[in-house]
């Protein structure tokens, strides 16, 4: 029995009005598939989604647009028992994913569908906008997919697809990802989406939706050699949730006309003699509150970058360095620069290959109107590195044993907006 | 329990490592609160089912003490049958939680319980989740959580 | 010559009348799309047959719908007699509600509305601003998590009988609104202000609420070795939970 105290229910005090009363149901859960499918049948199946926005305490939002991501640009293939799985052609026949979707007509929820589509126009995903899911009811999403054949020889018994969706709530925010405007359902693996939700603690990062696709072992066994078969999970590329989550003139990066930058933030360890940069919210909130990064503080210094490509800006790739090596962040400029980092140190741990979008200076020119970068490493077992605007700071930790390292009479690394 | 090879803490911190390797990193959540009385408590039932994802085999809790700071420590209990774990989070209003436990119970109704170590109101979030594997391994599968009692 | 044509015109008259009672019944009562297992969350729908047919023979459509899960002390009724006191005996559960939801969908209604008990749990919903077309089946999409049998339990099935009203035409105040041909009544006939009101206007569906099965999966739940074949558990929603939560409020009646 609910006994009559003074607290403060969120949902409680929304249910006083009639239609509110039903945003006290329970949260349901993420968004999924709705069934599995079996290889070479062509079926109907449907996206569910769970819920709305929200962040803790507060009203859920409904979902207004969604985004729908199939693995088909490179997509990152593991399998159940660890052995590498080249290409999805050793797995599936046709080798590929794109096409094999189309969404149904349907205008329960949003009143636009249109179809993403790869160079070749074969449908990649779709989006869905103009609408609204109404926060005490599910939504579903229907679709039509056509269920890929087992390759013969594969021991493949199962394939995971794993499809990126993003639920956006809200198209007020210049950010288009901001906690409590949009859940990810998508994959944590560097893309630039997934390092701004984790950020924001935005709901479904790690949890894409799932679609199993299973062999018809009795018209396509497996070879005796596989036993019972493996699990193949295919997830979508950084690259390819980067390129395509967005809603072209709706939202997500690069989505708009308008382009904006971030601040970036410099912090100091002194009992590390480290500095580290982030322009993420999350990050910049935990390090700031010191309760469990400690040890960092501002140093008062900041400029700008962007978090999405722009015209002429180039991938900035962030790395992290073991503890052996320096347990430090390295950022490097441009793919070039990053796939040589990548390739001489197979230690590092690739955090984004597109953590920020900044200007290439050309023979250590910036562009006009914006602003060089400088870059010093600490010559130390424990490698560091400082990223600065000023010069005169620049050229003092070179005067304490710092290598300065760019590109011109000024060495510049890169250029940041102003 | 006795006999146990594992100290409590370190088996909860052999399940959030395994947890984080799931990738399950993201919030099925309930948000609620508990009154005044110390001994205030709130009752759910989470049904865990194949919801075409595959058969659950485990539920996955962890609980947010969302404060206001000074409120007292907020625990969660996961019961089914003959197991039951339970996991605290002693800070209210910071951006801790408490780690996060497991029952192997399969399909069925789990009962949860979300109460408090003292007097004075709090806000929690309670995280939970279905999953296809043992230990909250595999992936996440049919959840639904039903309120029992509300305090 | 008039003995002829008094054939013909009852002959035809036969014919229409036998369309006409054709017509009516092909569609068939409001029933559910399909049966449920244990432990599985799935869509579902319920299937609208037809509209209300007035008293002067015209046929109308369905503009609203009310749905009622049995949650506030149903009545439990075995195929063998045998006495079941409450649901939890059945289903680990206990308890209906929270398990089945509406999914939004714009093909019939408009709007839509989620009942639910004191708790915030879902007991039912409805829907309205709707017009089904009368030559057209309706579908209406809800999820369902099915419970999970209790081990020790002889059943093999549950019958869950669940209360739809089929709105055609609103009335002032329940009396003008419970009359033939405003209403289609899928409830059971257990002396519900509906139900009695209802059959005193022989309304279609009295004592024919929708019926979902679930069914035990007795491969991974098998019946106890003394249960024999199993049996079947009705659950009925009470008069009461019929009275107090069939009405759409601010809508019907």
């Amino acid at each position: 029995m609910r006994k009559p105290t003074h607290k403060t229910r969120p949902f409680a005090s929304i249910c006083i009005a009639a239609v509110a009363c039903a945003t006290a149901l329970p949260a349901p859960a993420h968004t999924t598939v709705r069934a599995q499918a079996t290889e070479g049948v062509t079926a109907d199946n449907a996206l569910r989604i769970g819920h709305g926005c929200s962040i803790a305490g507060g009203s859920p939002q409904p979902v207004i647009a969604q985004s729908v991501v199939f693995p088909s640009t490179s997509p990152v293939l593991t399998s159940s028992d660890g052995t590498p799985v080249a290409s999805l052609d050793t797995v599936i026949v046709g080798g590929s994913l794109a096409g094999l979707v189309k969404p149904t007509q349907d205008t329960s929820i949003f009143r636009s569908q249109e179809l993403k589509a790869d160079a070749l126009g074969n449908a990649t995903g779709f989006v869905e906008h103009d609408g609204s899911l109404d926060v005490t009811l599910l939504g579903r999403v229907p679709f039509q997919f056509a269920a890929p054949k087992f390759v013969a020889t594969s021991c493949a018994k199962r394939l995971l697809v794993q499809v990126a969706i993003a639920d956006v709530c809200s198209l007020a925010s210049l950010d288009p990802v901001s906690a409590g405007n949009v859940n990810l359902w998508i994959p944590d693996n560097g893309s630039q989406y997934s390092i701004a939700g984790k950020s924001q603690g935005i709901d479904g990062i790690g949890s894409p939706a799932t679609l199993i696709i299973n062999r018809d072992l009795t018209a396509n066994p497996l070879s005796p050699t596989c036993g019972a078969g493996v699990d193949v999970t295919v997830a979508p590329s950084p690259a390819d949730v980067n390129a395509n989550l967005a809603i072209p003139g709706v939202w997500g990066y690069g989505a708009t006309a308008t382009s904006q930058s971030v601040q970036v933030v410099e912090y100091y360890n002194a009992g590390l003699d480290h500095y580290f940069i982030t322009w993420a919210p999350d990050e910049i909130g935990k390090l700031d509150d010191g309760s469990v990064i400690k040890g960092w503080a501002r140093t008062g210094r900041a400029w700008r970058t962007y978090k999405a490509a722009q015209a002429g800006t180039s991938p900035v790739c962030r790395f992290y360095i073991p503890p052996l090596l320096g347990d430090s962040h390295f950022f490097g400029r441009g793919t070039v620069e990053c796939n040589a980092t990548a390739q001489k140190n197979p230690s590092f741990t690739l955090e984004s290959a597109d953590f920020m979008e900044m200007f290439l200076p050309a023979q250590g020119v910036c562009p006009a109107n914006t602003r060089q970068v400088y870059r010093v490493f600490s010559n130390r077992a424990d490698a560091n590195h400082r990223y600065l605007t000023d010069k005169a700071t620049r050229d003092r930790m070179v005067a304490l044993g710092w290598l300065v390292e760019g590109d011109g009479p000024d060495q510049v690394v890169m250029c940041a907006p102003l | 329990m006795k006999g146990e090879p594992l100290t409590r803490a370190l088996r909860q911190t052999l399940l959030l490592l395994v947890v984080a390797g799931a990738g399950e990193a993201s919030a099925h959540t309930q948000d609620g609160s508990l009154g005044d009385a110390p001994e205030s408590t709130d009752y759910y039932q989470v049904t865990c089912s194949d919801d075409g994802s595959g058969p659950p085999a485990s539920l996955v809790a962890q609980v947010q003490n969302r404060g206001p700071a000074a409120a007292s420590t907020v625990s969660v209990v996961v019961h089914r049958g003959i197991a039951a774990t339970s996991t605290s989070d002693s800070t209210g209003g910071d951006i801790s939680v408490s780690p996060l436990v497991y029952v192997n119970g399969g399909d069925g109704v789990y009962n949860v319980f979300v109460s408090k170590a003292g007097g004075g109101a709090l806000n929690y979030t309670l995280t939970y989740h279905c999953m296809t594997g043992a230990n909250g391994g595999g992936l996440h599968t049919g959840t639904i959580i039903v309120f029992r009692q509300n305090q | 010559m008039d003995t002829v044509k008094s054939r013909m015109h009852w002959a035809v008259a036969a014919l229409a009348a036998g369309m006409t009672l054709a017509a009516g019944s092909a569609g068939a009562h409001t029933t559910i799309l399909s049966q449920a297992t244990e432990s599985v969350t799935d869509d579902n729908a319920l299937k609208i047959g037809h509209g209300c047919t007035t008293t002067d023979g015209s046929r109308i459509p369905v503009v609203a719908e009310s749905v009622v899960f049995p949650t506030s002390a149903p009545t439990i009724a075995t195929s063998d007699g045998s006495l079941v006191t409450d649901l939890s005996q059945v289903i680990e559960q206990g308890t209906f509600a929270g398990l089945a939801r509406a999914i939004q969908n714009r093909s019939v209604f408009r709007s839509q509305q989620v009942k639910a008990d004191t708790l915030g749990n879902s007991i039912g919903f409805s829907g309205t601003q709707g017009a089904l077309n009368i030559d057209t089946p309706g579908r209406i999409p809800f999820q369902f998590t099915s419970p999970k049998f209790v081990a020790t339990s002889c059943a093999k099935r549950v019958l869950v009988q669940i209360a739809i009203a089929d709105v055609c035409i609103f009335g002032s105040g329940v009396t003008d609104s419970v009359k033939a041909g405003k209403v289609n009544l899928w409830i059971p006939d257990n002396g519900s202000q509906y139900a009695v009101l209802g059959k005193a206007q022989n309304i279609d569906g009295i004592g024919a609420p929708a019926t979902l099965t679930i069914n035990r999966n007795v491969t991974a739940n098998p019946l106890p070795a003394s249960c024999g074949a199993g049996i079947d558990v009705t659950i009925t929603p009470s008069a009461a939970d019929i009275t107090a939560n069939l009405p759409i409020p601010g809508v019907w009646p």
